[in-house]
């Protein structure tokens, strides 16, 4: 009895230093960054040289957030292109920067903003995943993006990363 | 040589605008006139009777994003292109099937990829409910990189049953034009790839090569497929 009480208290005990110690690291860790979920490229037709990666970015910080670029060792080059129909012509504009403000949420999805990944170093294989820096103005931000068969819709985000594929892993950045 | 702004004369010239535009009005007529008499020998482009063109109007006020056209407005003109497998295709394609057409290329990214997804999903709809298949066509208007052989990929990858059409992109063009579908390429700077800016609509085409109906971008799977059941359940 007594021993059962001691062990419940113990445990009881270790399980709060240990909700301590996963939100401290957490919160120092993850504190300012945004979230990413609904992560997905598109997976493409055989030798094709691009195609689209898509996002949503959830900028929890008080700072605004400005996303600069994106890089992928897979892919030489990452633009940032808004698709727009206007006047019954599709076209794309390309942006320099995706400016998200404090609290906001932007969506890269179809038929509007997206990544345009270019010249694909390899074929991006269904079910893989494609490893993206996203290059922000508070660090950069590791991403692992899904390919998925085009018209997939995307996947409900979580709330925090314990391994879902659509989660992006954001860690902090060495550069100031 | 700086070009001399006629801004403050532009008002002095309203006139001889007017006249121009006058002109020009008058020069479609006739040209109308002529593309028409010409037309109207065939029967595939007679014209619409009283009744059809009520119809059509009752028609278009239930569909959703659909335009719908009379039998006289445009039929495909001849043209001579390839297809995925480098066969030769002539506007007969377009003749003994409802067909829809896509104008796009392999190089976009975000929107031809969806539609033809789209039209993926509409094919299996229209196959799920029993109605008269569509014959699904994808016009590259980026011949000089969508050779057969890439739109043979690209066909496989989203229908193999879809039927991709290239070739010399004069002749391309020379479609297009026709079937008031336009293209423009924009270089991406600092490389030798470009971007292609093209009509987001599909075109539908009916058994007899008439453009009956325009659908409209965005596009999406229960529209396509209900604006098709209510256009051939009246032209069909």
């Amino acid at each position: 009895m007594n021993m059962n009480t001691t062990m419940s208290k113990t445990m009881k005990c270790l399980n709060t230093i240990a909700l301590f110690c996963t939100l401290g690291l957490s919160q120092a860790a993850f504190a300012d960054l945004p979230m990413i979920s609904n992560l997905q490229v598109m997976a493409h037709p055989p030798g094709a040289s691009v195609t689209a990666g898509y996002l949503t970015i959830n900028n929890i910080s008080d700072e605004p957030l400005v996303v600069t670029g994106a890089s992928s060792d897979a892919v030489t080059r990452i633009e940032m292109h808004e698709s727009a129909i206007k006047n019954d012509v599709a076209s794309m504009i390309k942006h320099e920067k995706l400016s998200i403000a404090a609290g906001e949420t932007m969506e890269l999805k179809h038929g509007g903003f997206h990544l345009m990944l270019m010249d694909l170093v390899s074929p991006l294989m269904l079910g893989s995943t494609l490893a993206v820096t996203l290059h922000t103005n508070q660090g950069d931000i590791q991403l692992s993006m899904p390919v998925v068969k085009p018209g997939m819709s995307a996947m409900p985000s979580a709330k925090h990363g314990h391994g879902e594929i659509n989660i992006g892993t954001p860690e902090p950045s060495d550069k100031p | 040589m700086t070009i001399p702004s006629d801004t403050p004369t532009l008002r002095n010239r309203w006139p001889i605008i007017a006249v121009i535009a006058a002109v020009a009005v008058i020069a479609g007529i006739i040209a109308n006139k002529a593309v028409y008499r010409k037309n109207s020998d065939a029967t595939a482009t007679a014209q619409p009777t009283d009744a059809e063109k009520k119809q059509l109007r009752t028609l278009q006020e239930s569909l959703a994003t659909t335009a719908v056209f009379p039998k006289n407005f445009i039929t495909v003109p001849a043209f001579s292109l390839i297809d995925q497998q480098g066969e030769a295709v002539t506007e007969s394609l377009f003749k003994n099937q409802w067909s829809m057409v896509f104008f796009g290329y392999t190089h976009c990214p975000d929107i031809c990829p969806m539609t033809m997804t789209i039209m993926n999903s509409v094919a299996d709809e229209l196959k799920a409910s029993n109605t008269q298949a569509l014959q699904v066509v994808f016009v590259s208007v980026d011949p000089k990189r969508d050779t057969a052989d890439v739109l043979g990929n690209y066909m496989n990858f989203f229908n193999p049953t879809f039927k991709g059409i290239t070739g010399k992109l004069a002749d391309v063009l020379a479609l297009t034009g026709k079937l008031g579908i336009v293209a423009s390429y924009t270089t991406i700077e600092g490389t030798e790839d470009y971007l292609v800016d093209h009509t987001a609509s599909m075109l539908l085409i009916d058994p007899e090569g008439r453009v009956r109906g325009k659908f409209s971008a965005p596009h999406k799977v229960e529209s396509i497929v209900d604006d098709y059941k209510k256009i051939l359940d009246n032209l069909g």
